[in-house]
C-alpha cells in the first residue's frame, strides 16, 4: 500500500470525531436558544405593561414640574459615561464576540472625541479577556447571563449602575449588547439606559377622549417605584437577548463547522481510495512484472 | 352572580395567574384594596402582601404572595405587575417558616454589621410567604 494511506485514515477519524463535537454543540446551541427565547417571551407581557403603565404616567404627569433623577441628567458636566458590554464566556460562537467588542471599541472613539471617558462594565469573559490584555479593564467582569438568570441575579449590576449614576460619577449609563433578530442575524447596538429616555407619548387617545386614570398613592410615589424597575427590565431583556444572539451564533458557528469537516471527509475519503487504489496498481504491476520475467 | 374580568399577575421570570376573576384584594402601598367589575381605571403601587383573587363559579379563592409591583385597573381588565408572586399554595409551608425564623434571627442582632433595612425586608418578604402558604391552605383554592 502507498505511503500515507494509513496517514489519511487517521487523518479522517480525526475530523469525524471534531464533527461530531461540533455536532453536538450545535445541538446545544439550539436547545439553549429555544429556551432563552421562551424567557424572552415570558417576560415580555411584563415589560409590555410596564411600558403602558409609564406611557400612561407620562401622559399625567407631563408638563407638570415633577421630576426624577433618572428622567433627566443630574451630572450633565461629568466627562465620564458607563457602558455595560455584554459578552459571552464560551467562545466558539464565530464573529459574535469580535462584533461586540468592536462596537464598544467604535463607541470608546466616539465618546472620546466628544471629550468624556468610558468606564466599562464587563458582563462576559470574552470581552474582559480583550479589554484586559489592552489594560482597559479594571476590576473583574460579571459572568454572563443566560437563560438560567433570574430578575433578581441581576441584583449586583443594578446596584452597581444606580449608585454610579445617583453618585454623579458617570453621566450617562449605556447598554452594549447583541440585538435578536433571527437565528443568524444579531446586531451590536449601542442603547442608552440612564438617563431614560421616555416612551413615546401615547397618541391623543383613538377614541377621542382621554381616560382618567387615578394614581395611587400619588404619581410622584408611582414613578418612584416604577422607574427603576423599568431600566431593571430593559437591563434583564437586553441579557437575555444577549444571550439567544450568542446561542444563535454559535449555532449558526457550528453548523458550519459540522459542514466544513463533512466537506474534509469527503475529500480525505477519496484520497485514502486513490491512494489504495494506486497501492493495489503498483503491486498488481509487480506480480505482472515478475511473471513476465519468469516467461521471459 | 356578580360578573367577572379578565386579570393576569405576571412577573418579569413569566406569568404566574390568569384567569376571569369576580373580585382581587391587592396589597396597596397604602393599605389593602379590592376590585370589583367596574372599577375606576387605576394605576396603583403595590407592597408586600398576599393577593387573594376571587374566581367565578365555585367559592375558590387563589392566595399569591407578592413582593413590590403595580396594578392597572382599565376596561380590558386587571394586571398585576409583581417583581416577585409565588402561589401560596406552591410554597413549602415548613421552609417558609424557617426562613422566616432564620430573618428574624439575623436582625435580632445575634450578627454584627448587617443591613438592617434590607433584613427587616427580607423578614417581611419571610412573613409574607409564610402567612400566603398557610392562607392558601386554610381556604379551598383552584388547582393551579
Amino acid at each position: 500500500m502507498a505511503k500515507g494511506g494509513k496517514e489519511i485514515r487517521r487523518r479522517i477519524k480525526s475530523v469525524k470525531n471534531t464533527q461530531q463535537i461540533t455536532k453536538a454543540m450545535k445541538m446545544v446551541a439550539a436547545a439553549r436558544l429555544r429556551k432563552s427565547e421562551g424567557r424572552t417571551q415570558a417576560s415580555r407581557p411584563y415589560s409590555d405593561t410596564l411600558r403602558r403603565v409609564m406611557q400612561r404616567l407620562g401622559d399625567v404627569t407631563s408638563g407638570g414640574s415633577f421630576e426624577h433623577p433618572f428622567l433627566r441628567h443630574i451630572a450633565p458636566d461629568v466627562p465620564k459615561v458607563l457602558a455595560v458590554l455584554f459578552t459571552s464566556d464560551k467562545g466558539l460562537c464565530g464573529s459574535f464576540n469580535t462584533n461586540l467588542v468592536r462596537k464598544a471599541e467604535e463607541f470608546i472613539r466616539q465618546q472620546t472625541q466628544a471629550g468624556r471617558q468610558v468606564e466599562l462594565v464587563l458582563v462576559g469573559r470574552k470581552g474582559y479577556q480583550y479589554f484586559k490584555s489592552r489594560g482597559l479593564a479594571s476590576g473583574d467582569y460579571i459572568a454572563s447571563y443566560t437563560h438560567k438568570s433570574s430578575f433578581a441575579d441581576m441584583k449586583p449590576l443594578v446596584n452597581l449602575l444606580t449608585s454610579a449614576y445617583m453618585g454623579q460619577q458617570v453621566s450617562e449609563v449605556y447598554l452594549i449588547y447583541s440585538r435578536f433578530v433571527n437565528v443568524v442575524k444579531n446586531i451590536p447596538s449601542v442603547v442608552r439606559l440612564l438617563p431614560i429616555e421616555a416612551p413615546p407619548q401615547a397618541e391623543a387617545s383613538s377614541s377621542g377622549f382621554r381616560e382618567d386614570v387615578s394614581l395611587e398613592p400619588s404619581p410622584e410615589a408611582l414613578l418612584e417605584v416604577l422607574l427603576p424597575r423599568y431600566f431593571q427590565t430593559v437591563l434583564f431583556q437586553a441579557a437575555l437577548e444577549n444571550f439567544t444572539s450568542e446561542n444563535g451564533s454559535r449555532m449558526v458557528a457550528m453548523e458550519n463547522a459540522t459542514k466544513a469537516a463533512g466537506d474534509m471527509i469527503v475529500d480525505l475519503t477519496l484520497q485514502y481510495n486513490k491512494a489504495r487504489q494506486a497501492g493495489i496498481t503498483l503491486e498488481l504491476l509487480d506480480i505482472v512484472g515478475g511473471a513476465e520475467a519468469l516467461k521471459g | 352572580m356578580a360578573s367577572d374580568f379578565a386579570v393576569k399577575v405576571v412577573t418579569p421570570d413569566g406569568e404566574v395567574w390568569s384567569g376571569r376573576a369576580v373580585s382581587v384584594i391587592v396589597p396597596g402601598l397604602d393599605g389593602y384594596f379590592g376590585v370589583w367589575q367596574g372599577h375606576a381605571p387605576l394605576v396603583a403601587g403595590m407592597g408586600i402582601g398576599t393577593l387573594s383573587i376571587k374566581t367565578p363559579g365555585e367559592v375558590v379563592v387563589d392566595v399569591i404572595a407578592v413582593s413590590g409591583g403595580f396594578v392597572e385597573v382599565s376596561r380590558e381588565g386587571v394586571t398585576i405587575l409583581a417583581e416577585a408572586a409565588e402561589m401560596g399554595g406552591s410554597i413549602d409551608t415548613i421552609r417558609a417558616s424557617e426562613s422566616e425564623t432564620r430573618a428574624r434571627e439575623r436582625l435580632s442582632g445575634k450578627f454584627a454589621n448587617i443591613d438592617i433595612e434590607r433584613a427587616q425586608v427580607a423578614l417581611r418578604k419571610a412573613a409574607n410567604r409564610r402567612r400566603a402558604a398557610e392562607l392558601a391552605r386554610s381556604r379551598p383554592t383552584s388547582m393551579v
